[in-house]
């Protein structure tokens, strides 16, 4: 059974409770195997066998229970449409293709009209299928716009909610100063008229009936189909606050509390403070999707290709791999590909957050989305559409972005059944006011909390009626649908500004949690290739001469180690030329005639058997090889030379890694194939104490797993392909430096660079993302846990105080106030390794192969 | 394919928690009718205990319905 994801944009959430409604509808249909809703994201993300259902059944499914499913839409021109029998083809042809929601064709127009879900087909594929149909499709200009239309959904919702602001606050403000006109001094500024019942009716409809309205929709909506919401809260606290205000001022005598007791004011500031909540909530989830908008907006729309000897511009996602494109200086590369001609630097920071611009030339790889900075250059494409970095990390990202945390499903299942239990003790505290607690505890002069109105005649019912509706009000969680994922979608859109892949959400929390960082040695602390690290002359020989006549010898030779020491001779700079005679001696070293002199390059053997007197070279070579390096003798016409030692090297920022992982509290621990005593040496350079030496590749899984064994939450550090199965095995598989094949990549997090810090800088996003993710659910939910007691009436037997509904819902407003600042902090914050290295970012030194610490 | 309940679950969902529901409400009506409440109140309260009743009960007897007749279908 082969499984398929689809992400789909979601449409008429308005709460977390929505969340739970969408994915229970979901799972419960047959064939879908798991399904995640993300309430900031507004997507899901189904995976189902499409052997039993299609697209078509999943988006009823959502249907179902009151939600869309949007699409995009998309405006072709098509050339070549002959007849009205043209166009059916057309629309047969796209119709058929998996994502497609709909399509018109119009013969006369020359148009097509495609509706598709942009997580499963792309424009440039129904372009494709058109062109093999026989006819010619080019997007029409005002599709470029596509790009923008989800930011343009969340302006438009910013926009609703700002306008229905602008209407509910100020008469919000006015209700209220006609409500307490006799208090403090508001007798003397606010006209008499206003607290008229009459008039505090007429100014409270509008934002009822108008802004209000929403939450009646909504409510009604989910209740047809058998679900409650948070928007059913609001709207039997505003509905009822209001109907008892309507009946006070027509029938002040029916027993409600008469005239002196209506609440246009709670109505008005509840609606109110209801509005603020979803326009800070619309506010947030625009500015956390920022990182998508932004790798989108890296994408550019036109490229310039060389086709039948001829240049001209197409549209970017219709080149094709093997087209020659062309770059000029300031201009964005289109696609991936190799250089073949030209000569220039490029800006790579926007997807790999490397500071410094990378020098290209023929035969190096260029990333599609990247900046073009002083040359022009012409390349081949070779990752085009959905192949292309930039499209894996925006996928990768995306799926992130709709992907769940554990601690998030917790959340989601506590607002979805919050609403129940709320309307339970909304219940229980009614009942109890109506036959207890009001003959009980009852006192006319008693007033709200901060208020000056007093309760006066107010009858049993309405009392009972006020204090449920405070309930009802205060315990609404509705900051808790963004809590988290708010906090996610920043974390994981900064991690991708500093070119740091999170898989998932719950890579981010796994990530803040770790107790230990396994780094796998051979490629990823070390090089992964032989250097010279040390050149140690005896005999009045110069350090240089001796590190020449080596390369000299070695100049044919294929071995790793020769080929070592002929790179180390060039990146010093001395000059190596050919060998006059060369003769490889198997298992020995070289021996070889170059400038009349006889080079011996070699093991101890290989001097004894030559009858050199090797003796003073021992005691260097022992050394050497305590330090986990390979010695190699060196001796010209007959005289012991020097020694020659090659090892496998740090890379840069190894150590500095590895300390600031120590600093934060993590064991770090090195895994390698090699010996204990070379694997002790590295160990001992970058500043690691526990080493698992002489394990096989297979058995590095079991490595990992025996350290969790240990209760240890476990991150493995490796290349993401050789290591596989211990970036499976552990609790957090970091794959480093896989560049622009990032969805190859096995782990949890990929590191677009080959820099180690990022492991860091990984560490360091997760752990300050789950720190705002508990913040976040702090603030989501102090203000109901404390509230609601006191909305309950508890505190009322000994003060004779009560919350009034709308001091109820600016605690509510509050807390969405809380979590929306309280996550775009985490936007401002930039990782200590990120800011180090953009201040230090010119001074990054180049590592030079070898030649650390020679001449001792 | 269609994920809509079957209308004979439906309905017999909307029968308990209706029932419940009224019975809740006409449950406080009778109570606080014996007690001497004044019309507006009994009426009143019987009608908010009612809205939060359908409330509460709604979502939770469809579940408990389609649930049962999930695993009715498994057996």
């Amino acid at each position: 059974m082969s499984m398929r994801r689809v992400h789909l944009k979601l449409g008429g959430l308005s709460c977390a409770s929505c969340v739970q409604t969408i994915e229970t509808a979901l799972k419960r249909t047959p064939g879908i195997a798991e399904a995640a809703v993300n309430f900031a994201a507004q997507k899901a993300t189904v995976t189902y066998d499409p052997a039993v259902l299609d697209l078509k059944a999943i988006e009823q499914a959502i249907t179902g229970v009151g939600y869309e499913v949007e699409s995009e839409e998309l405006l072709l021109t098509v050339h070549g449409m002959g007849s009205p029998h043209c166009a059916q083809v057309i629309e047969q042809g796209v119709s058929r293709l998996d994502g497609v929601a709909g399509v018109t064709a119009n013969f006369s127009a020359g148009t097509a009209r495609v509706s598709y879900h942009p997580g499963i087909i792309t424009p440039a594929e129904i372009k494709r299928v058109i062109r093999e149909l026989g006819y010619e499709a080019e997007e029409k200009l005002e599709g470029a716009a596509a790009l923008d239309r989800e930011r343009e959904a969340r302006q438009r919702e910013i926009r609703r909610q700002g306008t229905y602001l602008a209407i509910s606050v100020p008469l919000s403000l006015v209700v209220m100063a006609g409500t307490f006109r006799d208090y403090w001094v508001l007798s003397s500024f606010v006209p008499a008229f206003l607290s008229n019942n009459f008039v505090l009716l007429l100014l409270t409809a509008p934002i009822v009936l108008g802004p209000g309205r929403q939450f009646v929709v909504n409510s009604w909506n989910g209740l047809r189909h058998g679900v409650t919401d948070m928007n059913l809260l609001y709207a039997t606290g505003i509905g009822a606050a209001f109907l008892i205000a309507v009946l006070n001022t027509f029938w002040p005598d029916a027993g409600f509390g008469g005239e002196k007791a209506v609440f246009y004011e709670s109505a008005a500031l509840l609606t109110a403070f209801i509005i603020l909540g979803r326009f800070l909530e619309a506010l947030t989830r625009g500015r956390t999707s920022e990182a998508i908008r932004k790798l989108m907006s890296l994408q550019p729309k036109i490229a310039r290709v060389r086709r039948d000897g001829q240049d001209r511009e197409i549209p970017a996602d219709e080149v094709l791999q093997g087209d020659l494109v062309l770059v000029r200086p300031g201009e964005r590369i289109p696609v991936d590909g190799v250089v073949r001609e030209g000569y220039s630097a490029v800006d790579e920071s926007m997807l790999t957050g490397e500071s410094l611009p990378v020098e290209k030339q023929a035969g190096d790889e260029v990333i599609g989305g990247t900046m073009n900075k002083t040359g022009a250059f012409t390349f081949e494409a070779t990752k085009v559409g959905r192949e292309t970095a930039l499209a894996q990390i925006i996928q990768l990202v995306e799926t992130a972005q709709a992907s769940k945390a554990p601690i998030q499903k917790l959340a989601d299942w506590v607002a979805g059944h919050f609403i129940l239990g709320v309307h339970a003790l909304a219940l229980a505290v009614f009942v109890f006011w109506f036959f207890a607690g009001y003959q009980l505890f009852f006192d006319p002069s008693s007033r709200f909390i901060l208020s000056p109105a007093a309760l006066g005649s107010i009858g049993v019912f309405g009392f009972s009626l006020l204090l449920s509706i405070t309930v009802l009000i205060i315990s609404c969680p509705c900051a808790v649908g963004l809590a988290t994922p708010s906090a996610m979608m920043a974390g994981t859109g900064k991690g991708a500004e500093h070119g740091v892949l999170f898989k998932g959400a719950d890579a981010i929390e796994a990530t803040a949690k770790l107790h230990a960082v396994i780094f796998d040695k051979t490629g990823t602390l070390t090089r992964g290739e032989p250097s010279v690290t040390d050149v140690v002359p005896v005999g009045g020989v110069a350090r240089d001469e001796v590190l020449r006549l080596a390369a000299v010898a070695e100049k044919h030779s294929e071995h790793p180690l020769g080929e070592a020491i002929v790179r180390g001779a060039e990146a010093a700079g001395l000059p190596v030329r050919a060998a006059e005679s060369f003769q490889a001696i198997p298992g020995h070293g070289v021996e070889a005639e170059a400038e009349g002199r006889k080079v011996l390059l070699g093991n101890r053997r290989l001097m004894a058997e030559r009858v050199v007197d090797a003796g003073p070279l021992l005691p260097i070579a022992e050394r050497l090889e305590d330090e986990g390096k390979t010695a190699m003798f060196v001796a010209v016409d007959g005289r012991a030379a020097g020694v020659i030692a090659v090892a496998d090297t740090l890379k840069p920022y190894s150590t500095e890694a590895v300390r600031l992982l120590r600093r934060m509290g993590l064991e770090v621990a090195m895994i390698t194939g090699d010996n204990l005593r070379t694997a002790a040496a590295i160990a001992r350079q970058v500043g690691i104490t526990r080493v698992l030496a002489e394990v096989l590749p297979e058995e590095k899984a079991a490595q990992v797993r025996a350290l969790q064994a240990e209760g240890k939450r476990v991150a493995m550090v490796g290349d993401g392909i050789n290591d596989a199965p211990a970036l499976a095995a552990a609790d957090v598989g970091v794959a480093i430096g896989s560049g622009t094949d990032v969805a190859k990549e096995t782990g949890h997090v990929i590191l677009i660079k080959d820099d180690l810090r990022d492991v860091v800088v990984a560490m360091q996003i997760g752990r300050r993302t789950m720190r705002k993710v508990r913040e976040n659910l702090f603030w989501a939910f102090i203000y109901n846990l404390a509230g609601i007691p006191i909305g309950a009436g508890l505190l009322y037997p000994f003060f004779k105080v009560v919350v009034s509904p709308e001091l109820a819902a600016f605690f509510m407003a509050t807390s969405s106030v809380s979590v929306t600042l309280n996550t775009l902090l985490l936007k401002r914050y930039r990782p200590s390794i990120a800011a180090i290295r953009v201040e230090g970012g010119a001074r990054i030194p180049a590592p030079t192969p070898g030649l650390a610490g020679s001449g001792r | 394919m269609t994920i809509r309940q079957p209308e004979a679950t439906g309905r017999k969902a909307t029968l308990i928690y209706s029932t419940v529901s009224v019975g809740a409400a006409a449950l406080f009506a009778g109570t606080s009718w014996a007690r001497g409440y004044p019309g507006v109140a009994v009426w009143g309260g019987a009608a908010w205990v009612l809205l939060l009743s359908f409330i509460i009960t709604m979502p939770l007897v469809s579940s408990l319905i389609r649930s049962r007749q999930a695993s009715g279908r498994q057996m």
